[in-house]
C-alpha cells in the first residue's frame, strides 16, 4: 500500500488498531476477572518451612526481586532456605504466589502471599474433604469437616412447665403469708416437687427413649442442667437433662449429615427474615405513620403532642402490664383450686396472697389512670383522636411484637442445635452454627457439573439477592433495580425535554446569532463535569423544589426533621442526570431533524398543513430513529455516571426498593442503591479492599451488561421503528 | 413573515373577468386595473412588425420590463388564475419581472423556458410556498377566482389545501401508501376510515396506480420506485379535489413509459381540474398542454395556444427556443 502511495491508510488503520485493542482488552479484563469470581476454585494445603500450613486458594503467582538485604526480615527457621536460594548473588528473582486463606476472624488477613523458597518440599496438597463454607458473617471459612453435632433438646410438658410456675409463684410470695400460712406453703411446695420430679422423670425417659431409637453412629453425650456433660449410657431418667447433645465424627458423616439438614434450615432462616421484615418492619411502619399523624395533628396545636403521645404509650404499656400480671395471678389461683381443692390451707392462703398482689397493683395503676386522665383532658377532639389512635397502635404492636417475637424465637432455637465443628489447617476448632452458612462445598471433590452448579448458583445469589458484610458478599439486586429505576426515570424526563427543546431550535427559531449561541451554549454543557451537575442538583432540587414540596404537602416531616423530597431520592438523581445527558437528546435530535429532507416538509406544507401538523406527521416520525439514537446514548451515558448521585440519592444501602409492591407502587422520594455507586463503595470505601476486588469486577462486568442490555432494547425498537418507515437511508 | 403586498386592497369585480362579458377590455389577460404608478402593459398587437431580436434581448440585458407577446385567443378563455404584474427576489437578486397571464379554467397550460428563468419559482408563488424562504421579496399579486392570494386576510393553509402540488422530485412521506395518499384529508380532520379508503382508491385509480399498489397500500410508501412515486404525490394531490393542479416538471425523473401514464393522466385530469405545468420537455408540452407560455430571465415572453407557439410562433426568440436553436 506504501507502494501505492497510502501511508494514511496505514495511519487510519493504526489509529484503529490501537482504540480496538484498549476496548477489547478492558473488556476483556472485566469479563475475564469478573466472570471467574463466581468458579469454585480448589483448595491447596501448603506446609511451609516455618511449621505454617495454609489452607486456601491459588488465586495469583508473580515473580519479584529478592534481596540480601531482605534476609533479616525472615523468621529465624526459614532463613536458611532462603540463603541457600539466594547462593552467592545480592539479588535473585523469586516467585511468590498469593493464597486466599479467608478464615479472616482467625488469621486477620483474607489473603497472603507465600515465598516459593519457603515451600515444604513435597508440602503442597489437595486435601479430600476441605471445605469452602460461605457464612452470613465473618466472610468464608476454610477447612476440614470434624464432625456435626446436634443439640436435640428435651422441650418440658405443659404440666411440667405449670408446675415450675406454681412453685416459683410461692417461693416468691411466701413471705407475704402469715405463719399459718407459711407452714402451709412450704407443704404445697414440697407436694409440687415432688410431682414434678415425677413428671420429669417420665418426660426424660420418653425423650431418652426416642433419641436411643435413632441408630445412626453418633457420640452421644447428654446435657445437665448444670452445663456439665456425662456419656448417654450413663444417664438415668433421675437426672435433670436439658438436651443430649450428638456429635457425628468423620468428614463424610458430616457432610453428609449438614446436606441433609441444611436446606431445612435455610428455610427456617427465609421464615425467620420474613417475619422480621413483614412482621416486625411492617408494625413499626406503621407505628411511625401514626406518630406522624400526631406530629401532623400538632402542627397547628399548642400542645406539644408527640412527646405527650410517647408518654400516654409508656404509662399504657404500665398499665398493660400490670392487667396481665393480674390476670396470670387469677389463672394461678385457678390452678392451685384445681391442685389442692378449694378450702385447702395452701389456697387459702394463695387467695390471700393474690388479694394483696391486687391491692397493692390497684393502688399502682390509680394514679397512672388519673395521670393519664390529666394529660388527656386539655386536648381537642381531634388531637385526642390522633393521640388515642398512636396509643392504640403502639399497644397493638406491642401485642404482635411479643407473639412475632416468639415465633421467631421457636425457629432460632431450632435452627441452633445444628452445627458444623470444622477444624483450620492449623489445627482450631470452630463450631458454625448451620443457620449462618450460606454455601458450603467440599471444594476439591466436585466435579466439573458440580461447579458449574456452585457457579451459578452464586450468581443467581449475586443477582437477586440483598448485600450483606457492608456489601462485600451477598448479591447486589436492590442495586441493579435502582439503576434500572432511574436510568428509566431519566429516559422518560430527558427524550420529550430534549426534543421539544430541539424542534423549538430547529424548526420554530429563526435562525441567527441568539440560536448560535443558544446552540454552541447547549453543547458546552456536554462538557460540564458531571459532578457539578450534582451540586446543581443538590442546590436546586433538593434544597430549592424538594424544600418547597415538603413545605406544602409535608409539614409534619418539616417539623421532625425529616425531609421527605428535601434531600436526595429516586425522583432527584433520575432529574440531574436528565439535566446532564440533556445535551445529547438535543444534539441527535437537532441532526436528526436537519436529516429530514425539505422536500418532505414542502410536500406537507403543499398539501395544507400547518407547521405542527408537518411537523408531527411528517419531521418526527422521519427523525425518530434519529432521536432514539440520542436516547441510546443518553441511557449509556446515564446509565454510567456515578459522581453528582452520590450528592443526590445514591446511597450505600437502601432498606427499600424505590420502585416495589406497596402503593403507590413509586416511591420518588426514596433513596436507592446504584451499581456505579456500588463499585465505588466496594472499591474504595470497604475495610478489605483486596477482598472486594474480585466482587468489583464482577459488579463491573454486570453494569456493562445491565448498559449493554438496555442499548440493545433501545436499539431493537428502533431498527422496528425504520422497519416500519421503510426507510434504509438513516 | 410579511411581504410587501401592494395590490393588497385592489378587488376587481367578479364580472369583469369573465371573458363572455362583451365590454371587457382588449386585453383581458392583462390586469384590468392598476396602480398610476405602473407602466402600462402593452397589448400584444399581431400585426406590429417584430421588433428586431438584438434590441429586445439587450432591453433584457439591461433589466427593462419587456412587454409579453399574449395571443388574442387567450381573451376568451375564462381563467381561474390571474397572475398580475407579479415581481419576486431572492435577497437582492429579482427572479422575476412584472410577469403578468391568466390561467385559463380546466384547461392545460405549460410553462416553458431556459433552465433558470423563473418557471418553478412562479409555480411556488401560485400556492405562496415561497412564504417558506425568509429571503423571498414580492410585488404584485395573484388572484384565484378573482380573489386576491396574496392579500393581508387570507389563510394560507385553506388557500393550499385549493391547490395540489406535485414536485420535481417525487416526495412520498415516511408513511404508508394508504397514509401518503389521504394525508391531505386526515390533516383536515376527516377520520371516517371508509371515507378515507373511497377517496384514497380514487385518487390512486387517477394517478393510474392503484392496480400496482392495491394490495400493499399499508406498506411504506418508500418502497416504491421513482415512477410510482411520482403517480403516488399525483394522486395525494389530487384526493382534496383542488381547484389547480400545479405540477413542476412531474415527469423529468421518470422513464418513458412511466411518463407516457402520467401524460395520460393529466389529459384525463383536464376538465375537472386546471392545471398548470412546468416542463422541460417540447414534446410534452406540445402534446398535453392547450396553452403554453414561453418565459426567459424572469420575464413571460409569449403566451398563447399551444400549437400557435410551436407552430407560429410570434417573437423569434420563441422560436428560437422551441426549434431548439438556444435555451
Ligand atoms: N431559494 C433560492 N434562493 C436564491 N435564489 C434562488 C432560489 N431559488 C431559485 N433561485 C434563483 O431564481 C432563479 C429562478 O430559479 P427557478 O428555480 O425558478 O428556475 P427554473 O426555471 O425552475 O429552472 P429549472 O428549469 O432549472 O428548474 C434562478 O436564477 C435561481 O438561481
Ligand atoms: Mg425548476
Amino acid at each position: 500500500m506504501i507502494a501505492r502511495g497510502e501511508p494514511v491508510v496505514w495511519l487510519t488503520a493504526g489509529a484503529l488498531a490501537i482504540a480496538l485493542f484498549m476496548i477489547v482488552g478492558l473488556i476483556a479484563l472485566v469479563v475475564m476477572t469478573g466472570g471467574s469470581t463466581f468458579w469454585p476454585k480448589r483448595l491447596h494445603r501448603i506446609e511451609l518451612l516455618d511449621g505454617r500450613v495454609l489452607l486456601g486458594e491459588l488465586t495469583d503467582t508473580e515473580a519479584y526481586e529478592f534481596s540480601r538485604d531482605r534476609l533479616d526480615a525472615l523468621p529465624e527457621e526459614v532463613r536458611g532456605a532462603a540463603v541457600n536460594a539466594l547462593g552467592d548473588q545480592s539479588a535473585v528473582e523469586a516467585h511468590r504466589t498469593q493464597l486466599r486463606v479467608d478464615n479472616k476472624q482467625l488469621t486477620g488477613e483474607s489473603y497472603v502471599w507465600i515465598d516459593d523458597f519457603l515451600r515444604k518440599p513435597n508440602g503442597t496438597s489437595l486435601p479430600e474433604w476441605a471445605l469452602t463454607i460461605e457464612r452470613t458473617s465473618w466472610g468464608r471459612f476454610l477447612g476440614l469437616p470434624e464432625a456435626f453435632v446436634v443439640n436435640h433438646r428435651r422441650l418440658p410438658s405443659g404440666t411440667e412447665r405449670q408446675l415450675d410456675q406454681l412453685i416459683a409463684f410461692l417461693e416468691e410470695h411466701a413471705s407475704r403469708a402469715d405463719d399459718t400460712g407459711q407452714q402451709a406453703i412450704a407443704k404445697g411446695v414440697e407436694k409440687l416437687r415432688e410431682e414434678r420430679s415425677a413428671v420429669r422423670e417420665k418426660g426424660t425417659a420418653e425423650f431418652l427413649q426416642t433419641i436411643r431409637a435413632d441408630k445412626a453412629s453418633a457420640e452421644r453425650a447428654a446435657v445437665l442442667e448444670t452445663g456439665d456433660e456425662i456419656p448417654l449410657a450413663q444417664v438415668r431418667a433421675s437426672q435433670p437433662i436439658v438436651a443430649v447433645r450428638a456429635m457425628s465424627p468423620g468428614s463424610q458423616e458430616t457432610w453428609s449429615r449438614f446436606e441433609k439438614v441444611h436446606p431445612e434450615v435455610l428455610d427456617r432462616v427465609a421464615a425467620i427474615h420474613d417475619l422480621d421484615r413483614s412482621g416486625l418492619g411492617r408494625l413499626s411502619e406503621g407505628q411511625e405513620e401514626a406518630r406522624m399523624d400526631v406530629v401532623r395533628a400538632a402542627l397547628d396545636s399548642e400542645h406539644a403532642l408527640a412527646p405527650l403521645a410517647q408518654q400516654l404509650a409508656e404509662l399504657d404499656a404500665v398499665v398493660d402490664d400490670l392487667e396481665s400480671a393480674a390476670e396470670t395471678r387469677d389463672q394461678l389461683a385457678a390452678a392451685f383450686t384445681r391442685r389442692f381443692g378449694g378450702d385447702s390451707d395452701v389456697v387459702h392462703a394463695v387467695r390471700e396472697i393474690v388479694a394483696e398482689l391486687g391491692a397493692d397493683s390497684a393502688a399502682q395503676r390509680a394514679p397512672l389512670q388519673s395521670e393519664i386522665e390529666a394529660l388527656v383532658a386539655p386536648l381537642s377532639e381531634d388531637e385526642k383522636a390522633a393521640v388515642d389512635r398512636y396509643r392504640k397502635v403502639v399497644a397493638e404492636a406491642r401485642r404482635q411484637t411479643v407473639e412475632i417475637s416468639a415465633d421467631i424465637e421457636a425457629l432460632r432455637a431450632e435452627n441452633e442445635q445444628y452445627v458444623l465443628r470444622a477444624v483450620t489447617a492449623d489445627g482450631q476448632s470452630q463450631d458454625i452454627p448451620v443457620a449462618e452458612i450460606v454455601r458450603g462445598f467440599p471444594a476439591n471433590r466436585l466435579g466439573f457439573a458440580e461447579r458449574l452448579k456452585v457457579y451459578l448458583s452464586r450468581w443467581a445469589e449475586f443477582l437477586l439477592a440483598e448485600p450483606r458484610e457492608a456489601n462485600t458478599e451477598g448479591g447486589v439486586f436492590p442495586a441493579i433495580w435502582g439503576t434500572v429505576a432511574m436510568t428509566l426515570i431519566m429516559t422518560i424526563a430527558v427524550v420529550p425535554f430534549g426534543v421539544l427543546a430541539a424542534l423549538f431550535l430547529r424548526e420554530y427559531a429563526k435562525a441567527g446569532v441568539v440560536v448560535s449561541a443558544v446552540r454552541i451554549a447547549v453543547n458546552n454543557l456536554a462538557g460540564v463535569p458531571s459532578i457539578v451537575w450534582g451540586v446543581f442538583g443538590l442546590g436546586f432540587f433538593c434544597y430549592v423544589v424538594g424544600a418547597g414540596i415538603d413545605e406544602a404537602f409535608y409539614p409534619a416531616y418539616v417539623s421532625e426533621n425529616k425531609p421527605v423530597f428535601g434531600t436526595g431520592g429516586l425522583m432527584w438523581a433520575s432529574l440531574t442526570l436528565a439535566l446532564l445527558t440533556l445535551p445529547v437528546v438535543i444534539v441527535a435530535t437537532e441532526e436528526a431533524l436537519s436529516a429530514v429532507p425539505n422536500s418532505m416538509r414542502e410536500g406537507s406544507y403543499a398539501c395544507g398543513a400547518s407547521k405542527w401538523q408537518t411537523i408531527r406527521r411528517i419531521v418526527l416520525p422521519r427523525a425518530l430513529p434519529g432521536i432514539m439514537t440520542g436516547m441510546i446514548l443518553a441511557m449509556a451515558r446515564g446509565a454510567g455516571e456515578v459522581a453528582p448521585l452520590m450528592l443526590v440519592g445514591a446511597v450505600k444501602i437502601a432498606p427499600e426498593l424505590p420502585i416495589d409492591g406497596d402503593a403507590p407502587f413509586i416511591h420518588p422520594s426514596r433513596s436507592f442503591m446504584h451499581l456505579g455507586f456500588h463499585i465505588y463503595d466496594l472499591g474504595f470505601q470497604s475495610p478489605d479492599s483486596e477482598a472486594a476486588k474480585p466482587m468489583v469486577f464482577t459488579t463491573t462486568l454486570l453494569l456493562i451488561s445491565l448498559i449493554a442490555i438496555l442499548n440493545i432494547l433501545a436499539i431493537r425498537l428502533r431498527s422496528r421503528l425504520r422497519k416500519r418507515f421503510g426507510a434504509s437511508q438513516f | 413573515m410579511g411581504f410587501p403586498m401592494l395590490n393588497a386592497t385592489r378587488n376587481v369585480p367578479a364580472d369583469r373577468m369573465s371573458s363572455s362579458d362583451p365590454t371587457a377590455p382588449p386585453n383581458p389577460i392583462a390586469p384590468v386595473s392598476k396602480p398610476a404608478t405602473r407602466g402600462e402593459i402593452p397589448r400584444a398587437e399581431p400585426n406590429r412588425p417584430p421588433r428586431g431580436k438584438s434590441s429586445r434581448m439587450e432591453a433584457i440585458a439591461r433589466g427593462e420590463s419587456v412587454a409579453a407577446d399574449v395571443h388574442n385567443a387567450l381573451k376568451h378563455e375564462d381563467r381561474v388564475l390571474d397572475i398580475e404584474n407579479f415581481r419576486l427576489w431572492y435577497g437582492q437578486k429579482q427572479a422575476l419581472f412584472d410577469v403578468s397571464m391568466g390561467v385559463p379554467r380546466g384547461k392545460v397550460t405549460a410553462i416553458i423556458g431556459p433552465s433558470g428563468c423563473g418557471k418553478s419559482t412562479l409555480l411556488r408563488c401560485v400556492n405562496r410556498m415561497n412564504d417558506l424562504l425568509d429571503i423571498v421579496r414580492i410585488e404584485g399579486d395573484m388572484r384565484l377566482n378573482g380573489d386576491s392570494i396574496y392579500d393581508r386576510k387570507v389563510d394560507v393553509i385553506e388557500l393550499r389545501k385549493r391547490m395540489g402540488m406535485v414536485f420535481q422530485k417525487p416526495n412520498p412521506f415516511p408513511m404508508t401508501i394508504f397514509d401518503n395518499v389521504v394525508y391531505p384529508l386526515r390533516i383536515d380532520g376527516e377520520r371516517n376510515r371508509n371515507v378515507l379508503a373511497e377517496i384514497c382508491e380514487r385518487s390512486l385509480r387517477g394517478a393510474a396506480l392503484w392496480d400496482e399498489v392495491k394490495d400493499r397500500l399499508k406498506e411504506s410508501a418508500l418502497g416504491l420506485s421513482g415512477g410510482q412515486q411520482q403517480r403516488l404525490c399525483i394522486a395525494r394531490a389530487i384526493a382534496a379535489e383542488p381547484e389547480v393542479l400545479l405540477l413542476d416538471e412531474p415527469c423529468s425523473a421518470l422513464d418513458p413509459i412511466a411518463t407516457g401514464k402520467v401524460e395520460d393522466l393529466i389529459q384525463e385530469l383536464k376538465g375537472d381540474y386546471s392545471v398548470l405545468i412546468v416542463t422541460h420537455n417540447m414534446q410534452q408540452a406540445s402534446r398535453i398542454s392547450d396553452y403554453t407560455a414561453f418565459m426567459y430571465l424572469g420575464r413571460l415572453m409569449e403566451y398563447g395556444p399551444t400549437a400557435d407557439l410551436f407552430t407560429n410562433p410570434h417573437l423569434p426568440e420563441t422560436n428560437a427556443y422551441v426549434t431548439g436553436r438556444f435555451g
